[in-house]
């Protein structure tokens, strides 16, 4: 399918779309480029291949018995970063693991700038989305309940029906009515039914890090269809580590990689030569490439004339609490399910900017058993069960609240001069920082949410057991944020960046803030939409 | 327990780029400890451990448990005494939930998603 030839010590791959990187975005641009275009595709990752969805039962039955990784070789030693949340790296990417929670953005979070002042407005909007998301949603396969459409708006049903509220969450859900707020099944991509050849959901609870029967979609799904009708060539276990501008224009001529050697055993050069390069690599890896294929010529990296490669990284900031509730729930029915709700992603005129989701789970926290009771005497034997039982018979919800962080311009991915891989390229380094506005907004953020828990623990007659603040910034994007203009962005809607006609950027990291709701549904879309302008300068696929 | 692996790599923990790994190995360790218990008992009531009262047993853990306070059950391979281990590998099933909440919900297990709206079905006496 590809050509391949030897130039020197190095092997050379030709190809017409060269994709860096295997995660969901990857995965999912791919199958819609080799649907739409005729056009030679090699996914180029520098992971191993990851566990066959055959040897998960085994793997998470290791997992649950005694803590161990499920993903074995699912990162590379040296490749990690100063600030990174995740060392994943393996085909398939960090969604091997991810907890498969889908919610969409809400049509506010496109447009803060415009409608509440603050941040920054993204380039696309929730309107023109809507049909990119809904092929998401089909695509990765997404269960979800229509919540109230002035709330959640949405052009067609989702694919599946929702995952059914638990016993526990039908409980929860009243006492959220109680308290006046709204609250629906989470949207997840979890098989409520069978799904294009993959089994229903068993709530086995172990959704994050595995599911063992393959009913929550990960991208080796995608995968390993492409690979068995041969139209895409993966190579794993092949890391990129420069591209390279042609010295006449500036077009991506190739992308320089190394194939890791084994056990220790030095790595063997390969050229990619293609007409089209997108990166695909996640927040942290893609503006760090970026940055390493610097030149005589770009000084700063490719793409990154603006100094805006590796800024404004986004994220958002959560507030959680935990609520004893005098109501018997039953923990462990399906635990990593949740209910939702939008009802606070919009902003009164008068009030000051706080945008925020919620979400209500089952908990055991304060229910599990324990060594020594209120006096510290021991515990053993029917004392220990006895005391377990007394302390179930109420239950505890697990709130929590995402609030949007708007990202600093020197929230950053930057080159860490201390710090180098095994072959000798600096590491990312990664410092969050909320901008100015969004800073002075924080305590007044947290402590309204803070406020809203109590509301809710005293219209259930309950009480707050614990409240805190994750410190870090979750689902973090942003590196390559797209945007009209090049002086103040990397790519534009399409993902292509404003100064390489033929080197795209997708995924988390052309994301310009972190909304309010877990981001893998949104840059998803975005994604699926630039997938089209990517593939038009290929022929089109005859049907 | 005996497929452990000692300083195998842990789950990663959620939000951090740090490799963690597992304890090391707790067996020489708790052997020691089985092996403790069997000598004082035979110091203090002229027999094994194993053929003690119940209550002989569990006031002589209750000693030997006096240093450790912790207040909850850790990750069994994580409990720095025998006794913690088994009351936590035996507290973190399925089984012992259902126990406690006198009902069938199976955590952990794979169960039908249809029945998750029901309230789990109540033990039978003999099941208990």
């Amino acid at each position: 399918m590809t050509a391949l030839v030897r130039q020197g010590r190095a092997e050379v791959i030709e190809s017409d779309i060269c994709i860096i990187g295997s995660g969901i975005t990857a995965a999912l641009v791919a199958e819609k480029l080799t649907e739409e275009r005729q056009a030679r595709i090699v996914v180029v990752e520098a992971g191993d291949e990851t566990v066959p969805l055959a040897e998960r039962p085994a793997h998470r039955a290791r997992f649950v018995a005694y803590g161990e990784n499920p993903w074995g070789t699912d990162h590379i030693d040296g490749m990690t970063a100063e600030g990174i949340q995740s060392r994943s790296m393996q085909v398939g990417g960090l969604a091997m693991h991810w907890g498969g929670v889908t919610p969409r953005f809400s049509p506010e979070d496109f447009r803060v700038k415009s409608l509440f002042g603050v941040g920054d407005d993204w380039p696309v909007s929730y309107e023109e989305l809507d049909p990119f998301y809904q092929e998401v949603e089909e695509r990765i396969g997404v269960a979800g309940e229509q919540g109230p459409a002035d709330m959640d708006p949405r052009g067609k049903p989702f694919p599946m029906p929702a995952l059914p509220l638990t016993y526990n969450l039908e409980r929860l859900k009243r006492w959220t009515e109680e308290s006046g707020i709204a609250m629906w099944s989470q949207p997840s991509s979890k098989n409520s039914v069978p799904y294009r050849g993959r089994a229903v959901c068993c709530r086995n609870d172990t959704c994050s890090p595995i599911c063992p029967v393959g009913a929550k979609y990960s991208p080796d799904f995608t995968w390993e269809k492409l690979r068995a009708t041969k139209q895409v060539e993966l190579l794993s276990r092949t890391l990129v580590r420069r591209l390279i501008v042609d010295d006449r224009s500036n077009r991506i001529v190739r992308a320089e990689a190394v194939r890791r050697g084994r056990g220790g055993q030095a790595g063997t050069p390969v050229h990619f030569r293609a007409r089209t390069f997108v990166v695909a690599a996640g927040y942290a890896w893609s503006p760090h490439l970026l940055l390493l294929s610097r030149s005589s010529r770009f000084p700063n990296g490719v793409a990154n004339r603006s100094g805006m490669v590796g800024k404004y990284m986004t994220g958002h900031r959560n507030v959680f609490a935990f609520v004893r509730l005098p109501v018997r729930l039953y923990p462990g029915i399906n635990e990593q399910h949740s209910l939702v709700t939008k009802q606070f992603m919009r902003v009164g005129k008068t009030d000051r900017y706080v945008r925020h989701d919620l979400r209500v789970w089952e908990s055991s926290v304060g229910r599990r058993p324990r060594l020594r009771d209120d006096g510290g005497a021991v515990l053993l034997g029917d004392e220990l069960l006895a005391d377990w039982r007394r302390r179930t018979t109420e239950g505890t919800a697990r709130v929590r609240a995402y609030y949007d962080v708007l990202p600093d311009r020197e929230s950053a991915l930057t080159l860490d001069g201390a710090a180098t891989n095994a072959y000798g390229d600096p590491r990312p380094k990664l410092t969050f920082r909320d901008s100015p506005e969004s800073a002075a907004l924080r305590g007044h953020t947290e402590d309204a949410i803070k406020a809203l828990f109590q509301r809710m623990a005293k219209a259930g007659n309950g009480e707050v057991i614990r409240s805190g603040t994750d410190d870090f910034q979750d689902h973090p994007g942003g590196g390559c944020r797209m945007g009209n203009d090049p002086a103040t962005s990397v790519v534009d809607s399409f993902g292509r960046t404003h100064e390489h006609e033929n080197l795209f950027v997708v995924g988390a990291p052309t994301s310009v803030t972190g909304g309010c709701a877990n981001g893998t549904l949104t840059f998803l879309a975005v994604a699926l939409r630039q997938a089209t302008a990517i593939g038009r300068e290929f022929p089109a696929r005859r049907s | 327990m005996d497929e452990s692996r000692p300083g195998a790599e842990a789950n990663h923990g959620y939000g951090t780029g740090r490799i963690q790994r597992l304890p090391a190995d707790p067996r020489p360790r708790w052997r020691s400890q089985l092996a403790a218990l069997d000598q004082n008992a035979r110091r203090m009531h002229g027999r094994s451990f194993a053929s003690l009262s119940r209550a002989d047993q569990q006031a002589m853990l209750r000693t030997a448990l006096a240093e450790d306070r912790d207040e909850t059950l850790p990750p069994p391979l994580a409990a720095r005494h025998i006794a913690v281990a088994m009351l936590a590998h035996f507290y973190d099933s399925p089984a012992a939930t259902d126990l406690c909440y006198e009902a069938n919900i199976g955590r952990q297990l794979c169960r039908p998603l249809s029945a998750a709206s029901q309230q789990p079905v109540p033990l039978t006496r003999r099941a208990q």
